[in-house]
Protein backbone atom coordinates (compact mmCIF):
# COMPACT_ATOMS: atom_id res chain seq x y z
CA UNK A 1 0.00 0.00 0.00
CA UNK A 2 1.92 2.89 -0.79
CA UNK A 3 0.89 6.64 -0.43
CA UNK A 4 3.86 8.99 -1.06
CA UNK A 5 3.41 12.32 0.71
CA UNK A 6 1.34 13.52 -2.31
CA UNK A 7 1.33 17.03 -1.12
CA UNK A 8 5.27 17.53 -1.92
CA UNK A 9 6.61 20.40 -3.45
CA UNK A 10 3.66 21.03 -5.96
CA UNK A 11 2.83 24.73 -6.17
CA UNK A 12 1.84 25.01 -9.75
CA UNK A 13 -1.54 24.89 -10.99
CA UNK A 14 -1.28 22.57 -14.25
CA UNK A 15 -4.17 21.65 -16.27
CA UNK A 16 -3.92 17.81 -16.75
CA UNK A 17 -3.86 18.89 -21.17
CA UNK A 18 -1.09 21.41 -20.04
CA UNK A 19 1.76 20.30 -22.33
CA UNK A 20 4.90 18.58 -20.81
CA UNK A 21 6.80 21.53 -21.68
CA UNK A 22 4.82 23.39 -19.35
CA UNK A 23 5.36 21.22 -16.56
CA UNK A 24 8.77 21.20 -16.83
CA UNK A 25 9.09 24.97 -16.79
CA UNK A 26 6.93 24.82 -13.54
CA UNK A 27 9.13 22.13 -12.47
CA UNK A 28 12.15 24.06 -13.24
CA UNK A 29 10.46 27.81 -12.16
CA UNK A 30 9.69 25.75 -8.26
CA UNK A 31 13.53 24.76 -8.29
CA UNK A 32 12.30 21.20 -8.29
CA UNK A 33 14.88 18.58 -8.72
CA UNK A 34 12.21 15.64 -7.75
CA UNK A 35 10.82 15.08 -11.47
CA UNK A 36 7.49 15.34 -9.91
CA UNK A 37 5.59 16.43 -12.64
CA UNK A 38 2.53 18.12 -10.45
CA UNK A 39 -0.19 15.61 -11.81
CA UNK A 40 -1.05 12.27 -9.97
CA UNK A 41 -0.93 8.61 -10.43
CA UNK A 42 -3.97 6.81 -8.73
CA UNK A 43 -4.03 2.88 -9.38
CA UNK A 44 -6.45 1.13 -9.20
CA UNK A 45 -6.59 -3.47 -7.70
CA UNK A 46 -6.50 -5.67 -9.96
CA UNK A 47 -10.42 -5.95 -11.11
CA UNK A 48 -11.40 -2.64 -9.76
CA UNK A 49 -11.29 -0.53 -12.08
CA UNK A 50 -14.80 0.17 -12.67
CA UNK A 51 -15.01 0.81 -8.91
CA UNK A 52 -12.07 2.87 -9.23
CA UNK A 53 -13.27 4.83 -12.04
CA UNK A 54 -16.42 5.48 -10.26
CA UNK A 55 -14.87 6.77 -6.74
CA UNK A 56 -13.17 9.20 -8.74
CA UNK A 57 -16.12 10.18 -10.44
CA UNK A 58 -17.73 10.49 -6.98
CA UNK A 59 -15.15 13.10 -5.94
CA UNK A 60 -16.21 15.35 -9.02
CA UNK A 61 -13.51 14.42 -10.92
CA UNK A 62 -14.02 15.10 -15.24
CA UNK A 63 -12.86 12.32 -16.25
CA UNK A 64 -11.88 11.24 -19.46
CA UNK A 65 -11.09 7.25 -20.75
CA UNK A 66 -8.41 6.16 -23.59
CA UNK A 67 -10.89 3.99 -24.77
CA UNK A 68 -12.60 7.25 -26.07
CA UNK A 69 -9.22 7.55 -28.77
CA UNK A 70 -8.38 5.41 -32.16
CA UNK A 71 -6.21 2.61 -30.78
CA UNK A 72 -5.99 3.64 -26.83
CA UNK A 73 -3.53 6.43 -28.16
CA UNK A 74 -5.04 8.72 -25.68
CA UNK A 75 -3.46 12.41 -25.72
CA UNK A 76 -3.02 14.17 -23.17
CA UNK A 77 -3.10 17.73 -25.33
CA UNK A 78 -6.62 16.28 -26.30
CA UNK A 79 -8.70 15.78 -23.23
CA UNK A 80 -10.77 19.28 -23.18
CA UNK A 81 -11.93 20.35 -19.53
CA UNK A 82 -11.29 16.54 -18.00
CA UNK A 83 -9.25 16.84 -15.06
CA UNK A 84 -8.66 12.80 -14.88
CA UNK A 85 -7.79 10.43 -17.69
CA UNK A 86 -7.99 6.44 -17.01
CA UNK A 87 -5.73 4.20 -18.67
CA UNK A 88 -8.04 0.85 -18.42
CA UNK A 89 -5.21 -1.23 -19.76
CA UNK A 90 -2.80 -0.14 -16.82
CA UNK A 91 -5.35 -0.13 -14.91
CA UNK A 92 -4.26 3.49 -13.75
CA UNK A 93 -5.34 7.30 -14.50
CA UNK A 94 -3.56 10.53 -14.23
CA UNK A 95 -5.27 13.53 -12.24
CA UNK A 96 -4.52 17.39 -12.73
CA UNK A 97 -2.42 18.85 -9.81
CA UNK A 98 -5.21 20.97 -9.03
CA UNK A 99 -8.23 19.13 -8.77
CA UNK A 100 -6.29 16.50 -6.73
CA UNK A 101 -5.09 19.41 -4.10
CA UNK A 102 -9.01 21.02 -4.50
CA UNK A 103 -10.63 17.89 -3.82
CA UNK A 104 -8.01 16.72 -1.23
CA UNK A 105 -7.57 13.33 -2.77
CA UNK A 106 -4.57 12.72 -0.78
CA UNK A 107 -6.99 11.50 1.98
CA UNK A 108 -8.59 8.97 -0.49
CA UNK A 109 -8.90 5.80 1.20
CA UNK A 110 -6.38 3.11 0.30
CA UNK A 111 -7.66 0.32 2.63
CA UNK A 112 -8.00 -2.94 1.53
CA UNK A 113 -11.77 -2.10 0.48
CA UNK A 114 -11.23 0.41 -1.31
CA UNK A 115 -10.81 -0.06 -5.31
CA UNK A 116 -7.38 2.49 -5.05
CA UNK A 117 -4.09 0.72 -4.83
CA UNK A 118 -1.91 3.55 -5.10
CA UNK A 119 -1.87 7.56 -5.11
CA UNK A 120 1.47 8.94 -6.11
CA UNK A 121 3.09 11.71 -7.63
CA UNK A 122 3.48 11.66 -11.41
CA UNK A 123 6.97 11.94 -12.80
CA UNK A 124 8.90 12.95 -15.98
CA UNK A 125 10.19 10.10 -18.02
CA UNK A 126 13.43 10.81 -20.03
CA UNK A 127 14.61 7.59 -22.56
CA UNK A 128 17.37 7.40 -25.30
CA UNK A 129 14.54 5.66 -27.56
CA UNK A 130 13.29 7.69 -30.77
CA UNK A 131 9.95 8.99 -29.78
CA UNK A 132 11.50 10.32 -26.89
CA UNK A 133 13.92 13.21 -28.76
CA UNK A 134 11.86 15.61 -28.90
CA UNK A 135 11.79 15.50 -24.88
CA UNK A 136 15.49 15.28 -25.41
CA UNK A 137 16.09 18.41 -27.00
CA UNK A 138 13.62 20.08 -24.77
CA UNK A 139 15.34 18.99 -21.76
CA UNK A 140 18.34 20.43 -23.55
CA UNK A 141 16.71 23.73 -24.55
CA UNK A 142 15.46 24.10 -20.72
CA UNK A 143 19.09 23.83 -19.28
CA UNK A 144 20.13 25.93 -21.46
CA UNK A 145 17.52 28.67 -20.00
CA UNK A 146 17.56 27.63 -16.88
CA UNK A 147 21.76 28.40 -17.14
CA UNK A 148 21.14 31.88 -18.87
CA UNK A 149 18.84 32.44 -16.02
CA UNK A 150 21.37 31.26 -13.62
CA UNK A 151 19.41 28.99 -11.82
CA UNK A 152 20.79 25.63 -12.66
CA UNK A 153 21.88 23.69 -9.82
CA UNK A 154 25.85 22.49 -9.51
CA UNK A 155 25.70 19.67 -11.95
CA UNK A 156 26.89 16.38 -10.65
CA UNK A 157 30.50 15.59 -11.33
CA UNK A 158 30.99 13.46 -14.31
CA UNK A 159 34.46 11.57 -12.94
CA UNK A 160 34.16 8.18 -12.72
CA UNK A 161 34.17 7.20 -9.18
CA UNK A 162 36.54 3.81 -8.39
CA UNK A 163 34.12 1.69 -6.85
CA UNK A 164 36.47 0.34 -4.43
CA UNK A 165 35.35 3.64 -2.63
CA UNK A 166 31.68 3.54 -2.73
CA UNK A 167 31.79 -0.29 -2.44
CA UNK A 168 29.66 -2.38 -4.89
CA UNK A 169 26.88 -5.12 -3.97
CA UNK A 170 28.20 -8.73 -2.51
CA UNK A 171 27.37 -10.18 -5.95
CA UNK A 172 29.60 -8.15 -7.90
CA UNK A 173 32.36 -8.90 -5.63
CA UNK A 174 31.67 -12.60 -5.53
CA UNK A 175 31.32 -12.54 -10.01
CA UNK A 176 34.79 -9.96 -9.86
CA UNK A 177 33.12 -7.39 -11.26
CA UNK A 178 34.57 -4.47 -10.54
CA UNK A 179 38.64 -5.76 -10.91
CA UNK A 180 37.62 -6.22 -14.84
CA UNK A 181 38.46 -3.99 -17.27
CA UNK A 182 35.59 -4.72 -19.71
CA UNK A 183 32.21 -2.73 -19.90
CA UNK A 184 30.17 -4.58 -22.36
CA UNK A 185 30.86 -1.54 -24.07
CA UNK A 186 28.60 -2.22 -27.52
CA UNK A 187 26.80 -5.46 -26.64
CA UNK A 188 22.99 -6.10 -27.12
CA UNK A 189 21.79 -7.64 -23.93
CA UNK A 190 18.17 -8.42 -24.12
CA UNK A 191 16.09 -8.90 -20.71
CA UNK A 192 12.73 -10.34 -21.46
CA UNK A 193 10.96 -9.46 -18.33
CA UNK A 194 8.34 -7.39 -16.73
CA UNK A 195 9.48 -4.07 -18.73
CA UNK A 196 11.37 -1.24 -17.48
CA UNK A 197 11.69 2.08 -15.60
CA UNK A 198 12.58 3.96 -18.73
CA UNK A 199 13.09 7.26 -16.64
CA UNK A 200 14.84 5.67 -13.65
CA UNK A 201 18.12 8.35 -13.08
CA UNK A 202 20.85 5.30 -12.92
CA UNK A 203 19.86 4.96 -16.66
CA UNK A 204 19.94 8.25 -17.78
CA UNK A 205 21.73 8.73 -21.12
CA UNK A 206 21.28 4.92 -21.66
CA UNK A 207 20.22 3.68 -25.04
CA UNK A 208 16.73 1.66 -24.92
CA UNK A 209 15.05 -0.63 -27.29
CA UNK A 210 11.69 -1.66 -26.73
CA UNK A 211 9.08 -4.10 -27.42
CA UNK A 212 6.02 -5.11 -25.58
CA UNK A 213 4.56 -8.22 -26.08
CA UNK A 214 1.88 -8.36 -23.30
CA UNK A 215 -0.43 -5.34 -24.29
CA UNK A 216 0.87 -2.93 -21.58
CA UNK A 217 3.47 -0.52 -22.25
CA UNK A 218 7.32 -1.01 -21.58
CA UNK A 219 6.98 1.10 -18.35
CA UNK A 220 7.97 -1.69 -15.71
CA UNK A 221 5.14 -1.13 -13.10
CA UNK A 222 5.90 -3.87 -11.00
CA UNK A 223 9.70 -4.04 -10.44
CA UNK A 224 11.08 -7.19 -11.39
CA UNK A 225 12.20 -6.50 -14.42
CA UNK A 226 13.69 -3.18 -13.75
CA UNK A 227 15.94 -5.29 -10.97
CA UNK A 228 16.94 -7.97 -13.16
CA UNK A 229 18.15 -5.29 -16.01
CA UNK A 230 19.56 -3.07 -13.63
CA UNK A 231 21.84 -6.49 -12.23
CA UNK A 232 22.92 -6.93 -15.92
CA UNK A 233 23.47 -3.43 -17.40
CA UNK A 234 23.30 -1.14 -14.17
CA UNK A 235 25.67 1.72 -14.03
CA UNK A 236 29.41 1.92 -12.79
CA UNK A 237 29.11 4.36 -10.21
CA UNK A 238 25.40 5.30 -9.25
CA UNK A 239 25.19 8.90 -7.62
CA UNK A 240 25.73 9.18 -3.96
CA UNK A 241 26.64 6.26 -1.55
CA UNK A 242 24.74 3.86 -3.80
CA UNK A 243 27.00 1.07 -3.95
CA UNK A 244 27.82 -0.49 -7.63
CA UNK A 245 25.12 -3.33 -8.65
CA UNK A 246 25.35 -3.00 -12.43
CA UNK A 247 27.99 -5.37 -14.48
CA UNK A 248 27.21 -4.33 -18.28
CA UNK A 249 27.81 -0.72 -17.59
CA UNK A 250 27.94 0.55 -21.85
CA UNK A 251 26.02 -2.12 -22.89
CA UNK A 252 22.68 -1.54 -25.32
CA UNK A 253 19.82 -2.71 -23.34
CA UNK A 254 16.51 -4.60 -24.81
CA UNK A 255 14.20 -4.43 -22.83
CA UNK A 256 11.61 -7.16 -23.91
CA UNK A 257 8.23 -6.90 -21.64
CA UNK A 258 6.94 -10.42 -21.90
CA UNK A 259 5.09 -10.34 -18.57
CA UNK A 260 2.03 -7.61 -17.66
CA UNK A 261 2.58 -5.15 -14.33
CA UNK A 262 0.98 -8.36 -12.55
CA UNK A 263 4.39 -10.83 -13.36
CA UNK A 264 1.93 -13.21 -15.09
CA UNK A 265 2.07 -14.08 -18.89
CA UNK A 266 2.28 -17.24 -20.96
CA UNK A 267 4.12 -19.24 -23.41
CA UNK A 268 2.88 -17.39 -26.38
CA UNK A 269 4.76 -14.13 -25.22
CA UNK A 270 7.49 -15.03 -24.14
CA UNK A 271 8.40 -16.81 -27.40
CA UNK A 272 7.18 -13.77 -29.02
CA UNK A 273 10.01 -12.10 -27.27
CA UNK A 274 12.41 -14.33 -28.08
CA UNK A 275 11.70 -13.94 -31.47
CA UNK A 276 12.27 -9.94 -31.14
CA UNK A 277 15.33 -10.56 -29.18
CA UNK A 278 16.91 -12.96 -31.57
CA UNK A 279 15.47 -11.08 -34.50
CA UNK A 280 17.52 -7.93 -32.90
CA UNK A 281 20.44 -9.82 -32.70
CA UNK A 282 21.50 -9.91 -28.71
CA UNK A 283 24.56 -12.03 -28.25
CA UNK A 284 22.93 -12.14 -24.93
CA UNK A 285 19.48 -12.88 -24.18
CA UNK A 286 18.42 -12.72 -20.34
CA UNK A 287 15.00 -14.76 -19.13
CA UNK A 288 14.41 -14.68 -15.54
CA UNK A 289 10.86 -16.58 -15.61
CA UNK A 290 9.56 -19.91 -15.85
CA UNK A 291 7.13 -22.51 -14.48
CA UNK A 292 7.74 -26.18 -13.23
CA UNK A 293 7.21 -27.74 -16.70
CA UNK A 294 8.88 -30.81 -18.23
CA UNK A 295 11.20 -29.52 -21.59
CA UNK A 296 8.87 -27.48 -24.61
CA UNK A 297 9.66 -28.32 -27.86
CA UNK A 298 9.14 -24.67 -28.69
CA UNK A 299 11.87 -23.02 -25.96
CA UNK A 300 14.68 -25.72 -27.16
CA UNK A 301 14.12 -24.87 -31.11
CA UNK A 302 14.03 -20.90 -29.64
CA UNK A 303 17.34 -21.70 -27.93
CA UNK A 304 18.52 -23.38 -30.92
CA UNK A 305 17.94 -21.59 -33.21
CA UNK A 306 19.79 -18.64 -30.84
CA UNK A 307 22.95 -20.73 -31.04
CA UNK A 308 22.93 -21.00 -34.55
CA UNK A 309 22.87 -17.15 -34.90
CA UNK A 310 25.64 -16.55 -32.30
CA UNK A 311 23.42 -15.68 -29.25
CA UNK A 312 22.94 -16.85 -26.01
CA UNK A 313 19.99 -17.39 -23.98
CA UNK A 314 20.64 -17.65 -20.27
CA UNK A 315 17.45 -18.50 -18.01
CA UNK A 316 16.62 -19.17 -14.00
CA UNK A 317 16.24 -22.59 -13.24
CA UNK A 318 13.53 -21.89 -10.63
CA UNK A 319 12.49 -21.39 -7.33
CA UNK A 320 10.33 -24.40 -6.41
CA UNK A 321 13.37 -26.36 -4.96
CA UNK A 322 12.40 -29.10 -7.54
CA UNK A 323 13.63 -29.90 -10.67
CA UNK A 324 14.80 -27.31 -12.93
CA UNK A 325 11.73 -25.50 -15.01
CA UNK A 326 11.15 -24.45 -18.51
CA UNK A 327 12.67 -22.66 -20.26
CA UNK A 328 15.73 -23.56 -18.23
CA UNK A 329 15.25 -27.40 -19.01
CA UNK A 330 15.69 -26.98 -22.34
CA UNK A 331 19.36 -28.35 -23.47
CA UNK A 332 20.04 -25.42 -25.99
CA UNK A 333 19.24 -22.90 -22.80
CA UNK A 334 21.68 -22.20 -20.45
CA UNK A 335 19.93 -22.79 -16.79
CA UNK A 336 21.20 -20.64 -13.88
CA UNK A 337 21.04 -21.94 -9.66
CA UNK A 338 21.05 -19.30 -7.05
CA UNK A 339 23.78 -18.78 -4.71
CA UNK A 340 23.87 -17.17 -1.02
CA UNK A 341 26.78 -15.44 0.22
CA UNK A 342 28.50 -17.91 1.65
CA UNK A 343 28.52 -19.36 -2.18
CA UNK A 344 26.19 -22.43 -0.80
CA UNK A 345 23.28 -23.35 -3.04
CA UNK A 346 19.96 -21.10 -1.69
CA UNK A 347 17.13 -23.54 -0.60
CA UNK A 348 14.97 -22.11 -2.87
CA UNK A 349 16.94 -23.14 -5.85
CA UNK A 350 15.75 -25.99 -8.88
CA UNK A 351 18.32 -28.65 -9.19
CA UNK A 352 19.15 -31.25 -12.08
CA UNK A 353 20.01 -29.45 -14.94
CA UNK A 354 22.13 -26.27 -14.32
CA UNK A 355 25.22 -25.64 -16.36
CA UNK A 356 25.93 -22.35 -13.89
CA UNK A 357 25.56 -20.69 -10.39
CA UNK A 358 25.60 -16.68 -9.64
CA UNK A 359 24.57 -14.66 -6.77
CA UNK A 360 20.88 -14.84 -6.04
CA UNK A 361 20.35 -13.90 -2.18
CA UNK A 362 19.57 -10.79 -1.04
CA UNK A 363 20.62 -8.84 -4.24
CA UNK A 364 20.04 -5.01 -4.26
CA UNK A 365 19.29 -3.81 -7.93
CA UNK A 366 17.41 -1.02 -8.98
CA UNK A 367 13.35 -0.47 -8.83
CA UNK A 368 10.98 1.53 -10.21
CA UNK A 369 10.83 5.11 -9.00
CA UNK A 370 9.97 6.86 -6.45
CA UNK A 371 11.27 3.13 -4.69
CA UNK A 372 14.51 3.26 -6.37
CA UNK A 373 16.45 0.84 -5.02
CA UNK A 374 15.47 -2.99 -3.59
CA UNK A 375 17.15 -6.19 -2.10
CA UNK A 376 15.41 -9.12 -3.19
CA UNK A 377 16.19 -12.93 -3.76
CA UNK A 378 15.86 -15.28 -6.20
CA UNK A 379 17.15 -17.42 -9.54
CA UNK A 380 15.55 -14.34 -11.19
CA UNK A 381 18.42 -12.57 -9.61
CA UNK A 382 21.10 -14.61 -10.21
CA UNK A 383 20.40 -14.74 -14.10
CA UNK A 384 21.22 -11.41 -15.03
CA UNK A 385 24.58 -12.18 -13.41
CA UNK A 386 25.45 -14.40 -15.55
CA UNK A 387 24.10 -12.43 -18.20
CA UNK A 388 26.44 -9.46 -17.65
CA UNK A 389 29.34 -11.00 -17.24
CA UNK A 390 28.34 -13.19 -20.90
CA UNK A 391 28.41 -9.33 -22.06
CA UNK A 392 31.36 -8.45 -20.58
CA UNK A 393 33.11 -11.63 -22.08
CA UNK A 394 31.54 -10.77 -25.49
CA UNK A 395 33.48 -7.61 -25.56
CA UNK A 396 36.75 -9.79 -25.36
CA UNK A 397 36.10 -11.22 -28.49
CA UNK A 398 33.61 -11.69 -31.57
CA UNK A 399 34.34 -15.02 -31.13
CA UNK A 400 33.00 -15.55 -28.26
CA UNK A 401 29.42 -16.03 -29.46
CA UNK A 402 26.27 -18.44 -28.54
CA UNK A 403 28.00 -22.11 -28.27
CA UNK A 404 31.35 -20.41 -27.33
CA UNK A 405 30.14 -17.88 -25.22
CA UNK A 406 28.30 -20.99 -23.24
CA UNK A 407 31.64 -22.97 -22.89
CA UNK A 408 33.82 -19.38 -22.21
CA UNK A 409 31.25 -19.21 -19.20
CA UNK A 410 31.86 -22.14 -18.08
CA UNK A 411 35.14 -22.73 -18.18
CA UNK A 412 36.05 -19.49 -16.36
CA UNK A 413 33.40 -20.42 -13.49
CA UNK A 414 34.92 -20.94 -9.91
CA UNK A 415 34.73 -24.03 -8.94
CA UNK A 416 32.56 -24.66 -5.48
CA UNK A 417 32.64 -28.09 -3.30
CA UNK A 418 28.83 -29.19 -4.36
CA UNK A 419 27.42 -31.04 -7.17
CA UNK A 420 26.93 -30.19 -10.84
CA UNK A 421 23.15 -31.04 -10.48
CA UNK A 422 23.15 -28.05 -7.52
CA UNK A 423 25.85 -25.07 -9.34
CA UNK A 424 26.68 -26.75 -12.20
CA UNK A 425 30.74 -25.46 -13.31
CA UNK A 426 30.72 -22.99 -10.23
CA UNK A 427 29.75 -19.50 -9.36
CA UNK A 428 29.85 -17.46 -12.92
CA UNK A 429 33.04 -14.80 -13.26
CA UNK A 430 34.26 -11.56 -15.02
CA UNK A 431 36.80 -11.04 -17.42
CA UNK A 432 40.18 -9.67 -15.83
CA UNK B 1 -22.07 -23.43 -31.07
CA UNK B 2 -18.59 -23.33 -32.04
CA UNK B 3 -16.59 -24.92 -29.46
CA UNK B 4 -14.47 -22.76 -27.16
CA UNK B 5 -10.89 -21.96 -28.70
CA UNK B 6 -7.53 -22.92 -26.77
CA UNK B 7 -4.68 -21.43 -27.57
CA UNK B 8 -1.37 -23.69 -28.89
CA UNK B 9 2.47 -23.34 -29.15
CA UNK B 10 3.30 -25.53 -32.57
CA UNK B 11 6.58 -26.09 -32.80
CA UNK B 12 8.15 -26.03 -36.77
CA UNK B 13 11.09 -27.97 -38.42
CA UNK B 14 13.23 -26.03 -41.02
CA UNK B 15 12.59 -29.27 -43.56
CA UNK B 16 9.90 -27.08 -44.90
CA UNK B 17 9.57 -22.82 -45.43
CA UNK B 18 7.35 -21.79 -42.34
CA UNK B 19 4.59 -20.07 -44.04
CA UNK B 20 3.91 -23.38 -45.87
CA UNK B 21 3.34 -24.98 -42.49
CA UNK B 22 1.24 -22.08 -41.27
CA UNK B 23 -1.06 -22.23 -44.80
CA UNK B 24 -1.60 -25.99 -43.64
CA UNK B 25 -2.35 -25.13 -39.44
CA UNK B 26 -4.85 -22.92 -41.14
CA UNK B 27 -6.12 -25.24 -42.57
CA UNK B 28 -6.26 -27.84 -40.02
CA UNK B 29 -8.31 -24.52 -38.22
CA UNK B 30 -5.71 -22.56 -36.54
CA UNK B 31 -6.30 -19.04 -36.29
CA UNK B 32 -2.61 -17.71 -36.39
CA UNK B 33 -1.96 -15.03 -33.55
CA UNK B 34 2.10 -15.05 -34.03
CA UNK B 35 4.50 -16.29 -36.66
CA UNK B 36 7.65 -16.73 -35.04
CA UNK B 37 9.76 -16.49 -38.13
CA UNK B 38 13.27 -16.39 -36.47
CA UNK B 39 12.81 -19.87 -33.86
CA UNK B 40 10.14 -21.83 -36.08
CA UNK B 41 7.11 -21.41 -33.93
CA UNK B 42 3.56 -20.34 -34.37
CA UNK B 43 0.68 -19.57 -31.85
CA UNK B 44 -2.31 -19.38 -32.04
CA UNK B 45 -6.23 -20.67 -31.28
CA UNK B 46 -7.89 -23.68 -32.66
CA UNK B 47 -10.54 -26.10 -31.00
CA UNK B 48 -9.23 -28.83 -28.89
CA UNK B 49 -10.43 -31.51 -31.71
CA UNK B 50 -7.72 -29.55 -33.98
CA UNK B 51 -4.63 -30.53 -32.13
CA UNK B 52 -4.51 -33.98 -34.27
CA UNK B 53 -4.91 -32.24 -37.64
CA UNK B 54 -2.40 -29.80 -36.83
CA UNK B 55 -0.03 -32.38 -35.41
CA UNK B 56 -0.39 -34.08 -38.76
CA UNK B 57 0.48 -31.41 -40.85
CA UNK B 58 4.23 -31.76 -42.55
CA UNK B 59 7.00 -30.07 -41.09
CA UNK B 60 5.09 -29.67 -37.58
CA UNK B 61 7.67 -31.43 -34.62
CA UNK B 62 5.46 -30.42 -31.76
CA UNK B 63 1.71 -28.76 -30.83
CA UNK B 64 1.35 -28.25 -27.74
CA UNK B 65 -1.22 -26.01 -25.30
CA UNK B 66 0.12 -22.15 -24.20
CA UNK B 67 0.99 -22.66 -20.54
CA UNK B 68 0.94 -19.59 -17.89
CA UNK B 69 4.26 -17.79 -16.70
CA UNK B 70 3.78 -16.33 -13.37
CA UNK B 71 6.48 -14.42 -11.36
CA UNK B 72 4.35 -13.45 -8.73
CA UNK B 73 3.40 -10.00 -7.71
CA UNK B 74 4.77 -7.36 -6.41
CA UNK B 75 5.65 -7.18 -2.96
CA UNK B 76 7.15 -11.27 -3.13
CA UNK B 77 10.34 -11.78 -1.39
CA UNK B 78 11.85 -14.62 -3.59
CA UNK B 79 11.71 -14.34 -7.61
Amino acid sequence: MAKKDPNSKNGGEQRLSAPVEELLAAALERGDDSLETGRYIVTFKEDALDSGVKSLREQGLRIADTRDFEEQAARLDAVGDADTLVFPEVGAAVISGGSFRERNLAAMDVSDESPVETIEPEYFAFAENDQDRYLQGFRRAVETIALDLGTERERELDEEVDPAVVGATWGLIACKVPPSSRTGLGIKVAVLDTGMDLGHADFAGRSFTTGTFVGQPVQDLHGHGTHCIGTACGPKAPAGATPRYGIGYRTLIFVGKVLSNSGSGSTASVLAGMNWAIANRCPVISMSLGAQTPVQAAYTQAGAQALAKGLLIIAAAGNASSTTGAPANSPTIMSVASLDQNLSPSNFSNFGKIEIAAPGRDVFSSWPRPTRYRTISGTSMATPHVAGCASLWAQTSPALRGAALWKKLQVSAKPLPFPPSRVGKGLVQAPA
Amino acid sequence: MSMPNKHWIITASEDRPLRDIVKDLEGAGLTVGEINDEIQSVTGSAAEEAAEKMRAVKGVVDVTPDEPIDIGPPGSDTW
